[in-house]
């Protein structure tokens, strides 16, 4: 039961990683798709932006990886966006594990742009695993410039002048726009329930 | 809005650094009392001193630099590797108005906080390079390397309580390559925190983006390059 955290650059993901340790869930740092082969399930955290990030994982073999992957991922932030087709941020494609663009979000009166700090949860989809013992209204920690418009794929939304995607699934692909490692109790409980899912 | 003419000196000489590489130097010459000077004389109240020399090694930090430039009647705002209190102290006391804090700003804030109680918050800016992440501003250090966790807004609530009223922000993507200042980040950081007197640090490459600041609300706007090359003319930015 052991977690691979894709390590996408020099950048810190060490919130990702003491969240972890907080869980008491075993991890490995990957850096190439190979050092993740003992791990049931993978986490791509949210470091870096669109264009850079996507670059290195086609350079470190995880693009391809990514793309024939069977395990259960969890994106988060940037790694949630980078899941879909094609962001706005770089203008170039991306993994397409979850069918949809990423947008510049246009807060309008909602407040400043990029959107920052706690907002609730709402329109969960049913039966959707990570958020189970999650409620409606519930607040999560944001940290971003760009979105995924509402979906098929959305699975839970919030509200920051457009209606954003706030948990995307497709399968076994799973990605939050808001960071659980820095959410508090309901962040924890996310992550746990990605852990604890049948892989 | 006040211009800031930038001045960096590495031992005595006039330089200019690409993107912040010491292998990327380019020798303005020249006497920097003499630069200051020619921009006092062009109606600037401010001169904004890089010490490369105390950047690279604190013992060779150019006080001596900071005290002449001082006594031609500039304010002198000033820094390049501050580490300590007493590093702040002798600058202030060789004459400088206020000192610039680069990467502790970041790495260690409560230090910081410490020398604003100490030394007052108008004796203190802290400069954040930062690096454009979705959207929002991650300061980075060690030369850029290294990024923050957190983003420049959550950074500069630890320093609400103390005071902390001068950050500088360099967009690091943009500083030194005349593409022009990133409006956009200044507008948002100037809507999340209107009570900071923000200084746009790096890509100013023409009249135009000063007057654009300036609308924006910037408090100031440091100018290296631009000035040195002729591409902004200093009495026409202070008159806009």
């Amino acid at each position: 039961m052991t977690t691979a955290i894709i390590d996408t650059s020099t950048a810190n993901i060490a919130s990702v990683r003491y969240a972890l340790e907080r869980l008491n869930a075993p991890y490995v740092l990957a850096r190439a798709p190979d050092e993740a082969g003992m791990c049931d399930r993978l986490i791509l955290p949210g470091v870096g932006a669109a264009g850079p990030a996507m670059a290195r994982l086609e350079m470190t073999g995880w693009a391809e990886a990514l793309r024939s992957e069977t395990r259960p991922i969890l994106g988060v932030c940037l790694g949630m966006q980078l899941l879909f087709d094609h962001s706005v941020e770089s203008g170039r494609d991306l993994l397409g594990l979850i069918p949809g663009r990423i947008e510049k979000l246009e807060p309008g009166d909602a407040g400043p742009w990029p959107h920052m700090g706690w907002n609730t949860l709402t329109d969960f989809t049913d039966g959707e695993v990570l958020l189970h013992g999650v409620s409606e209204r519930d607040r999560v920690y944001f940290v971003h410039g760009f979105y995924a418009p509402v979906g098929p794929h959305t699975v839970a939304r919030t509200r920051y002048g457009p209606a954003v995607t706030a948990i995307a699934r497709k399968g076994r692909v799973a990605g939050c726009q808001f960071h659980p490692e820095r959410s508090s109790d309901i962040g924890a409980r996310i992550l746990s329930n990605f852990l604890e899912a049948a892989a | 809005m006040n211009i800031y003419p930038a001045v960096d000196v590495l031992d005595g000489r006039v330089v200019r650094l690409e993107k912040g590489d010491f292998d990327a130097v380019t020798d303005y010459g020249g006497d920097p009392v003499s630069a200051a000077k020619a921009w006092r004389d062009k109606g600037a109240e401010w001169l904004h001193l890089v010490d490369l020399s105390g950047a690279r090694d604190g013992a060779r930090r150019q006080h001596d630099l900071v005290e002449a430039v001082a006594k031609t009647g500039l304010k002198v705002q000033t820094g390049g590797g501050v580490r300590t209190a007493e590093d702040v102290r002798a600058i202030l006391d060789a004459g400088a108005s206020r000192v610039v804090v680069g990467s502790l700003a970041v790495t260690a804030p409560q230090t910081v906080i410490g020398w604003i109680t100490d030394f007052g918050a108008a004796s203190i800016a802290a400069a954040f390079d930062v690096r454009l992440e979705n959207g929002a501003a991650y300061p980075t250090t060690r030369g850029w390397v290294e990024r923050s966790d957190r983003t420049l807004v959550e950074l500069l609530a630890d320093y609400r309580l103390a005071g902390l009223c001068h950050a500088l922000v360099t967009d690091i993507d943009r500083d030194g390559m005349m593409e022009g200042p990133n409006l956009t980040l200044y507008a948002d950081l100037i809507k999340i925190r209107p009570d900071m007197n923000w200084l746009a640090s790096g890509g100013v490459s023409s009249l135009d983006d000063v007057k654009a600041l300036k609308k924006a609300g910037m408090s100031g706007a440091i100018i290296g390059k631009a000035l040195f090359e002729g591409r902004v003319d200093l009495e026409e930015a202070l008159a806009c």
